[in-house]
């Protein structure tokens, strides 16, 4: 992985090079020059772009990855069971409230 | 001294039901965390579909670049519900696609073999538990809190106006509906009490995870982003230059068709180049690992208003306490009362 990270630091200078002389021979009004720079800098930023890609796939496909995807499984599991408590404390108050009620009105009778 | 208990035991009970009414307190910070997920999904979601552009590009330069290869097509094999080989741009000499759509979907690097986006599977994961999450801070009883909000108000009018002309039978049904409005306000914050604590727990567990997902999530789709404004800079400014370049050469001795060919394929260019300059404008546009933070920021927020709303309940739990003693304090006191009036009544 650092090797190509390596790889890719070194593409992306001279890419990034590549660019800047291709604006200076815009500005000086030599097109045909700039182009050929440019289109250099353009052919160095698709291999960097598919090196990149290759190194997020590994990240994505890495165990620390996988193991951020366990822990927000576990969290949501949690979120639903404390969904399911909420659910029980409202229905037990619910309950009693109506016992609350029903006594009063005995009460009330009484 | 009947009207100060009563003044005294509405202004408790409005005060309990607006600590019931404390929701808000955390019910809008999982809103926007809710609502800053959303946001970093759907960056996700375009970024990802970036990220296959860019090597999609890069599948193209490679096959058309060499000046000897030439390209074919034929619209006749075009049809509308058929967008396969026949519909695509191929190479003359192989007849292969220019750029393979399915293999690219198959076998792109951000696509897993299964056929699901790693990134969007972990949005996938805290979207559901940001829902959950809201789903748990309005749970049902909001609107039942208003109601008892507005209950507890008229009570106390309609106690305040009629007291001076009450006899014992319309104090006593005044003195019930009081404690009606009393449960509900008891129950309302017993529920908010319990909904704090549980939800509390649940977001103190989260806070790292959505840290650390909040972090990767951002340092991926900013890295695409950078990767794609890079790579689209130097992309206008190809255009651009070739469209300069075309120019130049107009009006050299060629054939008409070449001519003609050359017109075409420079409007062809300027539209191109505009069309990914407007690309370039719309990605540079938006802040992409800063609505990763937001996301991140807007959690911690939560667990903030929940500590708040958490040691705001343990002072109503001592209020409820108070509350209790006052309203059967307050049935005897208004029994008491009226039984004074009648008697008064009965020696005028």
């Amino acid at each position: 992985m650092s090797e190509l990270n390596d790889q890719i630091v070194q593409l992306e200078e001279n890419a990034n090079n590549l660019s800047a002389l291709s604006e200076k021979w815009m500005e000086r009004g030599e097109d045909a020059q700039a182009l050929t720079l440019s289109d250099q800098a353009v052919q160095l930023r698709n291999q960097i772009s598919i090196l990149k890609a290759q190194n997020r796939t590994a990240a994505l496909n890495s165990l620390a990855f996988a193991e951020l995807a366990q822990h927000m499984d576990a969290l949501n599991a949690d979120a639903a069971k404390t969904e399911d408590q909420l659910q029980d404390v409202l229905g037990n108050v619910q309950t009693a409230q109506t016992v609350i009620g029903a006594v009063s009105k005995l009460v009330t009778l009484l | 001294m009947l009207c100060n208990k009563v003044l005294a035991l509405a202004a408790c009970v409005l005060g309990l039901a607006g600590c019931g009414g404390g929701v808000n307190l955390y019910a809008q910070p999982a809103a926007e965390f809710e609502q800053a997920v959303d946001i970093t999904a759907q960056l996700t979601k375009d970024y990802t579909g970036l990220e296959r552009r860019l090597l999609k590009n890069a599948q193209m330069l490679s096959v058309s670049s060499p000046p000897s290869v030439k390209l074919n097509f034929k619209p006749t094999q075009c049809a509308v519900g058929d967008p396969g080989q026949g519909c695509a741009i191929v190479v003359r000499a192989t007849g292969k696609p220019v750029v393979d759509a399915i293999a690219l979907a198959n076998s792109g690097p951000v696509t897993s073999k299964r056929g699901l986006d790693p990134l969007t599977t972990m949005v996938g994961k805290l979207q559901r538990y940001a829902g959950l999450l809201s789903s748990i801070a309005h749970a049902t009883t909001k609107a039942q809190l208003q109601t008892a909000n507005v209950r507890t108000s008229s009570t106390y009018d309609e106690l305040y106006a009629s007291l001076s002309d009450m006899n014992r039978t319309e104090l006593k049904a005044e003195a019930d509906g009081f404690k009606d409005v009393a449960v509900d306000a008891l129950a309302s914050m017993y529920v908010e009490s319990e909904r704090v604590k549980l939800l509390l727990t649940l977001v103190e567990q989260g806070e790292p995870v959505v840290t650390a997902v909040s972090d990767t999530l951002g340092s991926f789709v900013g890295d695409i982003q950078n990767d794609y404004v890079l790579n689209q800079k130097d992309r206008v400014m190809q255009l651009v230059l070739t469209y300069n370049v075309m120019g130049s050469g107009a009006g050299a001795a060629s054939s008409t068709a070449s001519n003609l060919a050359g017109q075409i394929l420079r409007q062809h260019i300027l539209k191109r180049a505009l069309s990914e300059q407007f690309a370039l404008q719309a990605v540079m546009s938006i802040d992409a690992k800063g609505a990763f933070n937001q996301m991140k920021t807007a959690h911690t927020a939560l667990l903030t208003a929940l500590q708040h709303a958490d040691s705001t309940q343990g002072k109503a739990e001592v209020a409820i306490a108070q509350m209790m003693e006052a309203v059967s304090g307050f049935t005897a006191a208004a029994i008491k009362a009226s039984n004074t009036m009648n008697a008064m009544k009965g020696l005028m």
